[in-house]
């Protein structure tokens, strides 16, 4: 699939930008704050109706602008499909085709986008919510129907937060209510849980390669999911939903007294191992740097196997936090594979491609056709 | 802005879908326009809320008490279908598949924006299955239909529901997720609604 054209108007610095990428290598060039990240955002955010950035949505609104909007074009199997997102202050309109998609959760799927970032390389040694994101996000893009999953879980955790934070002490049918949102957030999280577990499968030996390879150190490196609450991850889902419910029945006296729900798939972590131990204490730098970069190689090829067309890549400036075999060794992979690519750079000598190239300049939120001299 | 425009322009903001520039705009458009017109909305507004009011069985919005459904003697008395909003009873009716009765909530239970089992027409559902009663309706419920969205709020809501009239021996069913994931029945079209209520299932 890619990107046949893009409209963007009032998100963040870009006032009005209307261009059309390139099948496949998109390279923009520009100084710092010009708007590189911003239009990855914009991509990111016609994939997934959330931004990589902030959980706010509305922040992406230019600044004085009632709205922002994101339009694209998008090809696949010879069809294609106009995505259009209108973001308002407290609220979104979205439209498949010039008709408005009700619910939202039919939206996802038709495009799907894979976000490489700078802040990415630091995922092993960041916080566990960090990781957490970080892997929901390569979920999502592997399986879109567990965005809604995550939706779900995540709205029902506010209602059970809101619950036991009740201003007016809670109703007297709280711990009714309490009953309800635990066998809730078993249900849910156990989905979530399972959707994990699976994609953790799928991409796991893979990692595992692509680590040997951008290394060549003969160290192995593996992934180990921590669940909050124990249990069988690959066995059955209403097991795992009991196991869920149980511990948030058993954690009720604390939580009222916190506030807050303590135990759950939210408070699970996703453990980067070198040589079996945690990287996060044990890994250097460069090595914690190919552990993602590794990830992502895995994530490039599991998505190109498991969707009819290979997804889109979007690529904000890693390169200049690469040392030049790895950096390389990252272009190698994007080479290789069929995605169209979005490349953001403020140093165009770190962009190793020849080939299939579009260069573009991003200056001040515009956004234009790099002369090609 | 002259003081009583902008005051007109505060209320009319207050109202769902309307934001400040349109309150301003429809304040000006308001006052500017022939008087008689604002009179005549004026008279309309005042007559529709004073002849509005809830139906005392249903809690569906009425201009007679009971409602014109509640006092259909060709509906079905011992099937109630629970719905959130008023809007639900006209998008399940026009599905033209459900033919007994209903009561609707007024919301759905919702700790994030305050809505507590208190804040909705839950006792007058309750009061309508207790056996025994003057009137006649009472006992006949045999089964209540929980016609909530498939999102957080409606499925808290129908569990809620459940386990509070199960108790009181009718038999509680839940409409088939044939309504997408967080879809809302005013959305869904009358084949997928009809298709709901065909395949529920029994809590
Ligand atoms: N809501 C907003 N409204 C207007 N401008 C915004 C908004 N949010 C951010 N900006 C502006 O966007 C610019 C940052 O753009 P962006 O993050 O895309 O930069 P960049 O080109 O990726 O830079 P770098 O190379 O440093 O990563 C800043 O100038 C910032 O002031
Ligand atoms: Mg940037
Ligand atoms: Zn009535």
């Amino acid at each position: 699939m890619y990107v046949r054209s893009l409209t963007i108007r009032d998100v963040r610095n870009l006032e009005a930008v209307r261009f059309e990428p390139g099948p496949r290598f998109n390279v923009f060039i520009g100084e710092n704050g010009q708007g590189k990240t911003n239009l990855l955002e914009s991509i990111y955010v016609t994939c997934a109706l959330r931004s990589f950035r902030t959980s706010r949505l509305a922040e992406v609104i230019r600044l004085g602008q009632p709205s922002a909007r994101v339009a694209a074009a998008i090809r696949r199997g010879g069809m294609e499909r106009e995505l259009d997102i209108v973001v308002r202050p407290r609220s979104k309109i979205v439209r498949l085709d010039n008709k408005a998609v009700r619910p939202l959760s039919r939206y996802f799927g038709n495009f799907n986008a894979v976000l490489f970032a700078p802040e990415d390389l630091q995922i092993p040694r960041g916080s566990p919510g960090g990781r957490r994101r970080f892997l929901d996000r390569s979920v999502f893009t592997w399986r879109a129907e567990y965005l809604v999953d995550v939706q779900r879980y995540e709205r029902a955790l506010r209602m059970r937060n809101a619950l036991l934070r009740d201003p007016r002490g809670s109703p007297k049918q709280g711990p009714e209510l309490l009953t309800i949102y635990d066998g809730q957030l078993g249900t849910l999280g156990a989905r979530l849980l399972r959707r994990r577990a699976a994609f953790l499968a799928d991409i796991a030996p893979r990692f595992r390669a692509a680590f040997d390879e951008i290394t060549r150190a003969g160290l192995c490196a593996d992934l180990r999911y921590e669940p909050a609450v124990a249990g069988d991850l690959h066995g059955e889902e209403p097991e795992l939903a009991q196991a869920i419910e149980s511990a948030l029945r058993e954690r009720r006296r604390q939580d009222w007294a916190r506030g807050t729900t303590s135990t759950g798939p939210h408070r699970d972590d996703l453990t980067f191992l070198l040589d079996g131990q945690p990287a996060q204490r044990y890994a250097s730098q460069g090595q914690l740097r190919a552990l993602v970069l590794a990830w992502k190689t895995a994530e490039i090829e599991l998505l190109a196997g498991s969707h009819g067309e290979p997804p889109v890549f979007l690529l904000d400036d890693v390169s200049s936090e690469l040392d030049a075999a790895r950096n390389a060794y990252l272009f190698d992979v994007l080479a290789a594979s069929q995605s169209q690519c979005f490349i953001t750079t403020t140093h165009p000598g770190h962009v190793l491609l020849s080939a299939d190239r579009v260069d573009f300049s991003v200056r001040g939120g515009a956004i234009s056709l790099e002369d090609s001299a | 802005m002259a003081d009583p425009v902008a005051h007109l322009s505060r209320h009319l903001a207050r109202l769902p879908g309307i934001g400040e520039k349109t309150a301003t705009r429809l304040a000006f458009h308001l006052v500017t326009g022939p008087a008689a017109h604002a009179r005549e909305l004026a008279a309309a507004l005042l007559e529709a809320v004073d002849a509005t009011q809830l139906c005392s069985a249903c809690m569906n919005l009425t201009d007679t008490d009971p409602c014109r459904l509640c006092a259909d003697a060709s509906r079905d008395p011992t099937t109630l279908c629970v719905v959130a909003q008023p809007s639900d009873v006209m998008a399940i009716d026009r599905a033209g598949q459900f033919r007994g009765r209903y009561h609707v909530l007024h919301g759905l239970l919702s700790p994030l924006d305050g809505v507590s089992p208190d804040d909705l027409r839950i006792a007058e559902l309750v009061r309508r299955l207790e056996p025994a009663g003057e009137d006649g309706e009472r006992a006949e419920v045999r089964e209540v239909i929980l016609a909530t969205s498939a999102g957080v709020e409606g499925e808290t809501t129908a569990m809620y529901l459940a386990r509070l009239l199960k108790p009181l021996g009718v038999a509680v069913s839940r409409i088939a997720s044939g309504i997408p994931v967080g879809g809302e029945l005013e959305y869904s079209d009358q084949a997928t609604i009809a298709r709901a209520l065909e395949g529920r299932s029994a809590l």
